[in-house]
């Protein structure tokens, strides 16, 4: 049995046993309705232990730009215990940041397994460090020893937690940079075997001088109503690059890559992999109301290069730039390239992007069914993943608006709102999913990031979705595989390097061709960072099937994998 | 005293007169329109709003609001602003297609459908009925309804060829369908129509790829770059003519980048007013003859030709027009503009 399914097993027993010393919460209780069908989606109250509300400015109808977007979400395997904990991270208020009083900073939750977590941020250092007004937690073992560290991003200094034995060390401050901060992507960017990062940065805000609608003349209106003003009429901010030199230290190479001649924009969210499959690293970054960007980098040169207006990634269908937020790749349309979603603002759709060959994208929302539903809320955190297991990929996107004002009757939308799945059909098609049969789709909130993960080790993908000024929702999936007649197959890389999770290898099925080829990404969405571990779904069956890793540095290697498991693929371990 | 008393009541005529005009629609209407043109919404808005208060019944002031809102991408807003205006001017609805557009824009597709269907029903004419089609066009497509899409979309093109929207939208349907040939040809239409569709360009350069055709796909690929950089350049350009109005230099590179690209009915009026500016200079008085030589204004080419040809008679190139204009008429192609009995003015 593997050691995560002994660590089940053992928390199960002591759990049945009522261990009274047990820091753990009760077995969490399903809010909403239960269902009997084989796939559904359930929404878990704040008994599963994930009871700290993230807040951002005053707590609840932010009337600052800061106040509305400062909220992310994580999971990583600080104890290293093969489960996922959980990472919130909390802004600040105004009132707080004018005292010189701490932000909220970030709670971290250890995953007792069952789907059960309990607040250890004070054992695990985070308790008493002043990170700011923060915003997202990317973690990746960045320094190679072995655990996963995080880099907190914030409006003001940004800080890099060095994770040692379990408990986080404020390190050095070459990543500390001042600009508003939102996501950011650990990647292997120039090809040395480890982890760079990229940062997106939002815009240049002070509090003291933010326009406000009726000031100076200023008018911030959306259908009418005075509103928050921004980010129109401020300053976007540039994104940075940093280049790791081992040991957990790193060197702003903004300049030296080509990051520092991009026009500032208003970066929200970033992606990063091989997308068109040439073998070298490539990033897309969502910038609000601007046109995004897709950055290759130059063989010769060595810098990125922004290709994203001549490959149809940059804009609208109509030519028009958008408000980007969250994004995610996944190859939707089976051709081994990976293709991207971008969420967008209410009114515009999220865009599908489809590659038809290497460096040619087809804007697809409306034809795929992706359009429907979606102009009527506001999407952030975005993931494609197989959650029903049948084999194709599905879309989640969480939604919630910016203005609080969107809560009044005549706007024709609402300031809470559900979060939205659609199912992969066959022939590129999507459906929308109701929420009935899916009581966790129901919920509406203010939402913002969004991950996949297997947090109760049972092999299909759990939900985890941050809102504003409240609790994160926990979305379990409970799928009854046998009824179905499916199977999952998992499966997590390691390496020897400084990039020991394999952070942009690509795998693919070679006894099944019809599955999507996936590659290791922690960072998606918005201000969100995920798991390392890949996961597929598959008609019932006995043989084991074989996986072709394909791995950063361009090597191939074979390895047979078993299903309704854990695949451990080990580099150097596998046949060619 | 007596001057004071002058004073007053002229100042006092002044404002009567001004307050006779504020009442006058027209006068308002054409106020709001030119901070339109200024880009300055919010003051036409506020101008509109203070106009509506005062005429309650004028529907097309609450138009015009309407399109106001429209352009600040108020969507709910425009839509119900049009709606008012249409409530009091119902004769107009054949011609708002921007209300449907904006149901779009807000998410309300089953009222945008509504309204698109009624703006088809009241269209008066051909072009009012194509765009009455592309916009029933557009709402199928947002629902992905590409069948339907794709006939009300053939319907559009047939009755107004002209229509770039539709031709571009119809492209993208057939390309979803897997109908490569006629999706680049639905594309190339569109940049024939419109010279600076860099969207066009790049869904061109896909569907040249679906049809194995790598050469074609590279072209249009580079077209597209060329597009994007003189895009880009006539925005700085527009910036700096923010600051610099009516600046010859900025005003003739905007002209020179509509005419290298072919766009020649863009290109004509700002030749016109940089050679207005300008008057001893030859140069724009020959790209505003090409101009009105390739949009077959062949009565307007000829006469700047003898224009250009009075001042410098060994002229090649007002010559070549000249000759080929006559050529042209002796082989039986008319004008195929109104001849005028002088050159156009050319207006600051």
């Amino acid at each position: 049995m593997p050691r995560q399914g002994l660590i089940l097993v053992a928390l199960l027993v002591l759990g049945a046993c009522g261990d009274p010393d047990s820091t753990a919460s009760p077995a969490p209780t399903r809010a909403g309705l239960a269902t009997n069908l084989p796939f559904s989606l359930v929404e878990l109250g704040p008994d599963s232990g994930l009871d700290f509300a993230t807040r951002s400015g005053r707590g609840d109808d932010g009337d600052q730009i800061v106040e509305v977007k400062s909220t992310g979400i994580g999971v990583l395997d600080f104890d290293g215990d093969g489960l996922q904990d959980v990472v919130l991270v909390a802004g600040s208020s105004l009132e707080r940041r004018r005292r010189g009083e701490p932000g909220f900073g970030l709670r971290l939750y250890r995953n007792l397994g069952g789907l059960r977590f309990v607040d250890v941020s004070a054992a695990a250092g985070l308790a008493d460090l002043d990170l700011g007004w923060t915003c997202a937690a990317a973690a990746a073992d960045v320094d190679g020893d072995g655990d996963d560290d995080l880099y907190v991003t914030a409006w003001g200094r940004n800080s890099l937690l060095l994770n040692e034995g379990g408990r986080f060390r404020l390190a050095v401050g070459e990543l500390a940079d001042p600009s508003w901060g939102t996501s950011s992507v650990f990647h292997d960017l120039d090809g040395d075997g480890d982890l760079d990062l990229y940062l997106c940065n939002y815009l240049d805000f002070d509090p003291a001088t933010a326009p406000r609608d009726g000031v100076d003349g200023q008018v911030c209106r959306w259908r009418g109503l005075a509103v928050m003003c921004g980010p129109k009429g401020l300053p976007p901010a540039a994104d940075r690059v940093f280049e790791n030199l081992g040991g957990g230290h790193f060197r702003d190479a903004s300049e030296a890559w080509g990051i520092a001649a991009l026009p500032p924009s208003y970066g929200l969210g970033v992606v990063a992999g091989d997308f068109d499959g040439d073998g070298r690293a490539e990033l897309y970054v969502a910038n609000d109301g601007m046109a995004n960007f897709h950055l290759e980098r130059d063989p010769i040169t060595g810098r990125f290069e922004d290709h994203a207006l001549e490959e149809g990634l940059a804009l609208s269908e109509d030519g028009a730039p958008q408000a980007g937020m969250g994004l995610d790749a996944a190859d939707l349309n089976g051709d081994g390239l990976d293709d991207l979603i971008c969420t967008n603002f209410g009114g515009e759709v999220n865009d599908l992007y489809l590659s038809i060959a290497p460096g040619f994208y087809l804007e697809s929302s409306a034809p795929s069914g992706l359009a429907l539903g979606a102009r009527e809320t506001l999407g952030w955190g975005v993931l494609v993943r197989d959650l029903d297991l049948d084999g194709r990929l599905d879309v989640f996107v969480a939604n919630g608006h910016v203005y609080a004002q969107a809560a009044r009757a005549g706007t024709g939308t609402d300031y809470a709102q559900k979060n939205l799945l659609w199912l992969g059909r066959p022939e590129g098609r999507f459906e929308l999913v109701g929420e009935r049969g899916h009581p966790g789709l129901a919920v509406q909130k203010v939402s913002r990031g969004a991950l996949a993960a297997d947090l109760d080790e049972d092999g299909d993908l759990d939900l985890l979705v941050c809102n504003l000024n409240d609790r994160p929702t926990l979305i379990e999936n409970r799928l009854d595989r046998v009824a179905l007649g499916r199977d999952f197959l998992a499966v997590r890389l390691r390496r020897g390097d400084g990039n020991r999770e394999g952070i942009g290898a690509r795998v693919r099925l070679l006894d099944r061709p019809e599955a999507p080829v996936l590659e290791v990404r922690r960072q998606y969405s918005f201000q969100s960072s995920g798991e390392a571990r890949l996961v597929w779904g598959l008609p019932a069956g006995h043989a084991p099937l074989r996986a072709e890793v394909l791995w950063p540095d361009g090597r191939r290697e074979r390895f047979v994998v078993r299903r309704n498991r854990l695949n451990l693929l080990v580099a150097g371990e596998g046949g060619s | 005293m007596r001057p004071l008393v002058v004073l007053i009541g002229i100042l006092l005529f002044a404002g009567q007169a001004s307050g006779q005009l504020d009442r006058d629609p027209r006068y308002l209407k054409k106020r709001a329109e030119r901070l339109l043109a200024q880009f300055d919404y919010q003051g036409a808005l506020d101008l509109l709003d203070r106009s509506a208060a005062k005429l309650p019944r004028d529907g097309e002031i609450r138009i015009l609001r309407g399109e106001t809102l429209f352009l600040m991408e108020r969507w709910d807003e425009a839509a119900a602003a049009y709606e008012d205006g249409l409530a009091l001017a119902p004769a107009l609805r054949g011609r708002i297609t921007n209300l449907p557009l904006a149901l779009v824009r807000a998410g309300r597709l089953d009222e945008a459908a509504a309204a698109g269907r009624r703006l088809l029903d009241t269209a008066e004419d051909d072009h009012g009925r194509a765009n009455a089609r592309f916009i029933r066009g557009l709402i199928a497509w947002h629902r992905g309804r590409l069948a339907e899409a794709r006939a009300e979309l053939e319907l559009a093109v047939k009755q107004e060829p002209r229509l770039a929207k539709a031709w571009y939208r119809l492209g993208l349907v057939l390309l979803h369908e897997d109908e490569a040939k006629a999706a680049a040809a639905a594309f190339e239409q569109v940049l024939e129509l419109d010279r600076l569709h860099h969207a066009a360009a790049h869904n061109l350069a896909l569907a040249a790829l679906r049809l194995g055709d790598p050469a074609r796909a590279r072209a249009a690929r580079e077209l597209q770059a060329r597009i994007i950089r003189a895009r880009q350049e006539l925005l700085d350009l527009r910036a700096g003519l923010e600051k610099k109005p009516k600046d010859p230099a900025i005003l003739r590179r905007i002209a020179d980048i509509h005419f290298e690209f072919g766009s020649y009915f863009e290109a004509a009026p700002i030749y016109a007013a940089v050679a207005a500016a300008e008057p001893e200079a030859l140069e724009p008085r020959l790209r505003f003859m090409r101009c009105k030589f390739e949009t077959r204004e062949y009565h307007e080419a000829r006469l700047q030709a003898r224009v250009i040809l009075e001042r410098d008679p060994e002229n090649a190139e007002a010559r070549r027009i000249l000759d080929a204009i006559v050529a042209l008429v002796e082989g039986g192609e008319g004008p195929s503009s109104r001849p005028s009995s002088r050159p156009a003015e050319i207006k600051e």
